[in-house]
């Protein structure tokens, strides 16, 4: 006070000498400086009131913050009281995504979150803001739990992202932990992902779903094949799915391995401005086996190979969107399958084949005698000029969508040629191999005609072949007027022990077809869904099944007495001569037939049949309100 | 009965089975080996104390906690019976003596309840937000909150 005096009366040296008194006596006090600034300033003396309020700012604001510091320490924050292993009970209690967020609170707390592993046992990002969270977080969400991670969540995240994080906790410590400590839980909406890792249950079938979405992703699983043994001898299955071209190596190690059960290879690519790398699966040089578990792989599935790729070529090629879709070569497809001898079960869906030379070399041309252990065949949306050659234990065939016409199609305008081949006429093409087939699906064939159909039942074993599926074929039952019952005729002929038929989906199929397989003796299941057919042939059909010739065709009246009949003959049917009849008829699908009644439905209903129409049970439900009210 | 004293100096007498809910007490009674000696609690203040021990008498009959190995979910779940709610409704410093006196005299199924208190009072809230509920104060720079704040921005809400 005395020195704001001494101010006032413009003696300044005393003031100067009270202002630094006031500094010595209070270092803290920011009065002291400021006086003893304005005095030097009054004195002209610029230069020690700069020095002066500048070493007054540093000495006042340091011991601002270790007061800030020590208040808060001690006594602010309730929390600091509390002994640290208690504090960690309390963030136990958070969600994962809140924890992180408490770290903005204060230093104190975001320290003690850091060094708590626990609080990062379990990554859940299930949460999380959709394409919010990257590999990076991941990779430092793990090393603050220092290896106690038991949980990771990844759902909710970019297929990339997600794909990227599944490397980082594979890649994360050593392989052997991470099937020992980590789960993974990765859904999404846009692909399903299961669990490959979980440590308990031994018994569960494991699967492994890679993705890869460009090259950057394959560079991530490089090292997917240092996987130990008895992480793939847990997994039965593994998906490779919009994989760059160049994984296909590691898939042939892992191959090699001989634990796979499975395995799928879907929608690959490769780069064109790449050279060197391999184009497709099969142009690898197999490793020398080591194990005699070689080649063991009983599953394989391709789908969505070459020609048209399932989305544009700029989306798979990664930075310069010059991706494009492996091709399947005929020949290298032939070594590869070779290599396979245990195959069990191959499926081939929209995979479109290169063709090389003069010759072509089509993916039919393949020649599936050399995997003897092939049960079943799927070829689906394929390119195919003639049926394949199979093995002799082959009892399934499908070939679905499969265009089964010669390559040139159309002659001077809309005139359709056909190969002679193609027509059954070529030994050479049907082989007596199909006599092992049980199940043929031929169905949505566009260009399958009668006389092909005729010829390819023809090399079957009729004895064998107990399911046939027609389904969607517009080539077929056009042959003669009478909506194609001399085809249906020859079918009932060359298979009389069908036990399975499907001939929905072909609007020329009508009264008269039903007539002909009403002759099929042994026929469980029958598929007439869209197709024209009315109440009388579904009469036929049903009077022919369940009593043969017995009664006299032009009693046909879906009433009591036939039912009764029908009833009898069928407890006969069931319970009198099995060799006779060992089946007895028991599903019919009619969805979408107009031109069956619902009183049709009922009547099939009450003799014991089980039908199967669309139009039926609506109805039915409306009727059932009718009678309530 | 059991006597308890607490740290300033008042007396309780307690149940024997009462008192027994806090296993520090229980392991003193069993070295002791008589129960009609003074235990001291020099830890909890008397008002601390008392609450405690409402507590502990409105739990005695409670069956022995399920084994640690719970699920992950059940563990998280802040849910708190209705009476503890009404128990755990006094003021701050209150609350936090009693999580104290709870984890000292190591009487678990309490420590939980005033853990999820305080759980259930952060859940939910921003950090401005915490930091008004505490009264903690905000000792980052603003760089430094930046940069926190840049790192963590994926859990943030949506």
């Amino acid at each position: 006070m005395r020195c704001n005096c001494y101010l006032e009366v413009q003696n300044l040296e005393s003031a100067l000498a009270d202002a630094k008194t006031i500094i010595k006596l209070d270092r803290t006090s920011s009065v002291g400086y400021l006086l003893t600034g304005k005095i030097y300033q009054l004195l002209n003396n610029h230069v020690e009131a700069a020095n002066i309020y500048a070493t007054g700012l540093r000495v006042v604001s340091e011991i601002q913050h270790s007061r800030a510091q020590s208040g808060h320490g001690g006594v602010r924050d309730p929390l600091q009281k509390l002994p640290p292993e208690v504090v960690e009970l309390i963030f136990g209690y958070m969600p994962f995504r809140q924890v992180v967020q408490l770290q903005r609170v204060c230093t104190s707390w975001k320290v003690l979150i850091e060094r708590c592993p626990s609080l990062w046992s379990s990554l859940d990002f299930r949460t999380c803001k959709r394409e919010s969270v990257t590999p990076e977080i991941l990779q430092s969400c793990l090393s603050k739990s220092r290896g106690s991670v038991k949980r990771v969540y990844l759902s909710n995240l970019t297929p990339l992202c997600s794909a990227l994080c599944l490397g980082i906790v594979l890649g994360h410590n050593m392989p052997l932990d991470i099937g020992d400590r980590i789960s993974l839980d990765i859904q999404s909406s846009s692909w399903a992902v299961d669990i490959p890792f979980t440590n308990t249950n031994s018994d569960a079938p494991r699967q492994l779903n890679y993705l890869y979405l460009d090259q950057m992703v394959g560079l991530v699983f490089n090292n997917w094949t240092t996987l130990g043994d008895d992480i793939w001898s847990r997994m039965s299955k593994l998906t490779v799915f919009r994989a760059h071209a160049k994984v296909f190596p590691d898939i042939v190690e892992i191959l090699c391995r001989g634990y796979l059960r499975t395995l799928n290879i879907l929608d690959c690519y490769y780069d064109p401005k790449e050279s060197g790398r391999c184009r497709s699966i099969y142009n690898i040089n197999i490793p020398t086996p080591d194990s005699p578990d070689f080649r063991t792989l009983p599953e394989l599935e391709i789908f969505n190979f070459g020609g048209i790729a399932a989305e544009p070529a700029g989306k798979h090629g990664g930075v310069n969107g010059k991706g494009v879709s492996v091709y399947v070569d005929h020949r290298e497809l032939d070594s590869f399958l070779r290599m396979l001898p245990n195959l069990k079960k191959f499926s081939c869906v929209d995979v479109h084949a290169s063709s090389r030379g003069p010759d072509g070399h089509y993916f039919e041309r393949t020649d599936f005698r050399h995997n003897p252990a092939l049960e079943e065949l799927v070829i689906i949306g394929t390119w195919l000029e003639r049926m394949p050659t199979l093995s002799p234990s082959c009892k399934k065939l499908t070939l679905s969508r499969t265009s089964l016409t010669p390559r040139t199609v159309i002659h001077g305008g809309s005139e359709m040629r056909y190969d002679s081949s193609f027509l059954g006429e070529d030994n050479t093409v049907l082989l007596d191999e199909y006599s092992s087939i049980e199940e043929l699906d031929l169905s949505s064939c566009e260009m399958l005609i009668d006389s092909k159909l005729i010829a390819t039942l023809a090399r079957c074993d009729p004895s064998r072949l107990t399911s046939l599926n027609l389904a969607n074929c517009p080539g077929l039952f056009f042959s003669t007027p009478v909506f194609g019952a001399v085809l249906m005729t020859r079918i009932v002929q060359s298979c009389p022990f069908l036990r399975q038929l499907n001939v929905s989906e072909n609007s020329s199929v009508g009264d008269f077809v039903l007539l002909e397989i009403s002759k099929l003796r042994y026929l469980e299941c029958l598929d007439i869904s869209c197709t024209g057919v009315h109440n009388l042939g579904v009469l036929v059909l049903l009077k022919g099944l369940f009593l043969g010739d017995s009664v006299e065709k032009d009693y046909l009246r879906e009433d009591s007495t036939l039912r009764d009949m029908i009833e009898q003959n069928r407890a006969l049917l069931l319970g009198g001569d099995p060799k006779a009849y060992p089946i007895v008829f028991n599903t019919l699908f009619v969805n979408g037939c107009h031109g069956i009644s619902d009183d049709m439905c009922w009547w099939i209903e009450s003799i014991g049949v089980r039908i199967e129409c669309k139009l039926f049970k609506e109805t039915n439900r409306r009727k059932r309100k009718r009678e309530d009210t | 009965m059991v006597k308890l004293t607490s740290s300033d100096g008042e007396s309780f007498d307690v149940e024997k089975d009462v008192a027994e809910r806090s296993i520090l007490i229980k392991n003193m009674i069993e070295d002791v080996g008589d129960d009609s000696t003074e235990i001291p609690i020099p830890n909890v203040t008397a008002n601390v104390l008392k609450k405690v021990l409402e507590w502990c008498e409105h739990h005695k009959g409670d069956p022995a906690p399920a084994n640690e190995d719970d699920t992950d979910a059940r563990k998280k779940s802040t849910d708190i019976d209705e009476w503890d709610q009404k128990f755990m409704q006094v003021d701050q410093e209150m609350l936090f003596e009693i999580i104290l006196a709870a984890n000292y005299l190591d009487i678990k199924a309490l420590l939980e309840v005033g853990c999820k208190t305080v759980a259930n009072m952060i859940k939910g809230k921003t950090p401005e937000e915490i930091r008004r509920t505490f009264n903690i104060q905000n000792d980052f720079t603003p760089e430094e909150e930046a940069q926190i704040r840049r790192e963590n921005e994926w859990a943030e809400d949506r």
